[in-house]
């Protein structure tokens, strides 16, 4: 078990290595100057007599090798030599161009850099010699670039569409029409490959930054990132011990979170609040949903749903007796509570539960009924009263219409 | 890639302290040995420094290379050995500290072989992630004994610790890259 696992991972780690980086070189010769000066520098006039030597000495080249490509009996391999023969064109070229000005392309610069140590005095000077060295020494470039651009080529770079960004526990499709797998990784540095002509449909769990790329020798090379953006936890209060508020049932509501919007909703309702602290107004018992939803900077939303309980239906906070000879004047007349505190259009009225009759009827606040039956100017001596008030406005949610019996103490 | 007559011409270039044979070959083996100085740090960046001060050795010593031997397998030492001197600079004595929070990914051991298919594609990668992941002292130990082939006696000396605490830093490091890797996959259906 253990040998195998630790062949495992130094079989995986026999052929791993890094793309190769140019600027590496860079910083390393800068150091090399430093730690192993070459000597004896070449000076810019030995560069320029050098480069002429050398687009001589190119030039012989070239018409050596034409001859040979064109010459079908050959020896060699015609492909080697063209190999030869194209990198000795870029030779040619470079040595009537400003230097500099081609490093971007990989051959040129390598071409380039042939030149330079040709400059160098310890092959300047050698006449026949030297061509022979550059000669070898280009045939080794000119494989190691081979090499690169053969493997460059085995593996083919998939195409990637860009995706967008979601929020957290949105769905999201990933499709690879490329004839070779691509890998998805995670936030949490997990990967998975999708495989070829496939695609992958999942609910994102995890927030953070996904990319979606290849495997270039080993490495895994990422091409699209996107977001799944993180969602706010919601959580909110419900205060519903002070049953009346300015004589309606009002349930305060507090969210516990911060958050960039917020959209409270109640069932059974069609209003809605948009602020942190909120209120509702259930005017029958019941139980009641009440969501909150929130939106975070991101533009994601996530809600939460608590219920409240309402345990009685709203009746005006009216009282259900009267008694005339009470000396607390509230006791001796019927006006429902809520409507002394409520700013509210309505009539009252005060019906004789025996004959039907209306006795007494109101449309201020101010003006209870103190017993008195209208018809006759007197207190009425009866036991039972029905009172009914029907609001101009109600409340969203409200009835307009309330009713209730008083006894008559 | 090793064709050994190249490489003959180009350590002979290098002798000769010709920067583009210098260049030949740090193009060569760049790749390969960034590659072990990742495993070696948790940073790209240090990695880069570890190559810069192995090759800069590399050519000053090349003298010392005797052409029997795989030219590749000796660039490898240095580069490992550098590795090494950066560790024991960067942390003043981080292999005698156990830290027990290290392990607490220990548990069942679990079989890679059933893994291996689905690992195919993205091996090297992971493995380096999980690596790159351990403590400093569990990541040498790990790195220089399975990958590297030093034996216990050979960390112990390098590192400036005991054998016993070789042994046990690599099977904490073992169970944790072995926890990790199994980790690294999600079943997506």
């Amino acid at each position: 078990m253990k040998n195998n696992f630790n062949n495992y991972i130094k079989q995986s780690f026999e052929d791993f290595e890094i793309p190769y980086d140019s600027a590496a070189w860079d910083k390393l010769s800068k150091k090399l100057d430093v730690h192993l000066p070459v000597k004896g520098k070449p000076n810019y006039k030995l560069w320029i007599a050098a480069s002429i030597l050398t687009v001589a000495t190119i030039s012989t080249f070239i018409l050596a090798t034409s001859t040979f490509v064109e010459n079908p009996t050959s020896t060699n391999s015609s492909s080697s030599k063209k190999d030869v023969k194209s990198t000795i064109d870029n030779n040619s070229k470079t040595s009537s161009n400003a230097i500099v000005e081609n490093k971007n392309n990989e051959k040129v610069e390598n071409s380039i850099v042939e030149i330079k140590s040709n400059s160098s005095p310890i092959l300047v000077g050698c006449g026949i010699s030297t061509t022979k060295t550059n000669n070898q020494d280009l045939k080794i470039v000119e494989s190691i670039i081979t090499t690169t651009s053969q493997k460059e080529e085995n593996t083919s770079i998939p195409t990637f569409k860009a995706i967008n960004d979601v929020c957290l526990g949105d769905n999201i499709e990933i499709a690879n029409s490329n004839n070779s797998d691509i890998i998805l990784s995670f936030p949490n540095g997990k990967t998975t490959s999708i495989k070829a002509n496939t695609k992958t449909e999942f609910q994102t769990s995890i927030a953070g930054e996904y990319n979606v790329g290849y495997s270039k020798n080993n490495v895994f090379v990422a091409k699209e990132k996107f977001i799944v953006h993180s969602i706010n936890s919601v959580d909110f209060a419900i205060d519903n011990d002070n049953i009346y508020t300015e004589g309606v049932p009002t349930i305060f509501l507090k969210a516990n979170s911060n958050a960039v919007s917020y959209n409270w909703t109640f069932e059974s309702l069609k209003t809605s609040s948009q602020t942190k602290e909120a209120e509702v107004q259930f005017y029958n018992a019941g139980t009641y949903k009440i969501t909150l939803t929130t939106t975070n900077e991101n533009g994601c939303s996530s809600s939460e749903t608590n219920k409240v309980t309402v345990k009685s239906d709203y009746n005006l906070i009216a009282s259900d007796v009267i008694n005339l000879s009470d000396e607390n004047s509230k006791n001796k007349t019927f006006m429902p509570y809520a409507l002394t505190i409520r700013n509210v259009k309505f009539k009252m009225f005060i019906i004789d539960a025996n004959t039907g009759a209306t006795i007494f009827e109101t449309d201020d606040a101010n003006q209870p009924w103190d017993g008195t039956d209208i018809r006759t100017g007197n207190k009425v001596n009866g036991t039972n009263y029905i009172w009914k008030v029907s609001l101009n406005n109600p409340l969203p949610g409200e009835n307009a219409n309330y009713k209730g019996v008083i006894t008559r103490l | 890639m090793e064709n050994k007559e190249k490489i003959k011409e180009l350590v002979d270039g290098c002798l000769r302290n010709n920067r583009k044979s210098q260049e030949q070959i740090f193009k060569l083996f760049y790749g390969k040995m960034l590659g072990i100085c990742m495993r070696y740090t948790n940073d790209r960046d240090t990695a880069q420094e570890i190559v810069q001060d192995s090759f800069i050795k590399v050519f000053e010593k090349l003298k010392l290379f005797d052409n029997s031997g795989s030219f590749e397998g000796w660039i490898k030492r240095v580069v490992v050995n550098t590795a090494i001197d950066h560790i024991r600079k960067s942390k003043k004595d981080p292999f005698l500290t156990d830290n027990d929070s290290d392990f607490r990914l220990g548990g069942v051991d679990p079989t890679i072989e059933s893994e291996e298919l689905e690992m195919k594609d993205v091996k090297a990668e992971i493995i380096m992630e999980a690596i790159q992941k351990l403590s400093p002292s569990y990541r040498a130990v790990f790195n220089l004994y399975v990958i590297d082939d030093y034996s216990h006696k050979e960390i112990a000396e390098a590192l400036g610790i005991s054998e016993g605490t070789s042994k046990s830093n690599l099977s904490k490091a073992r169970v944790n890259i072995q926890k990790m890797i199994e980790d690294k996959f999600i079943k997506l259906h």
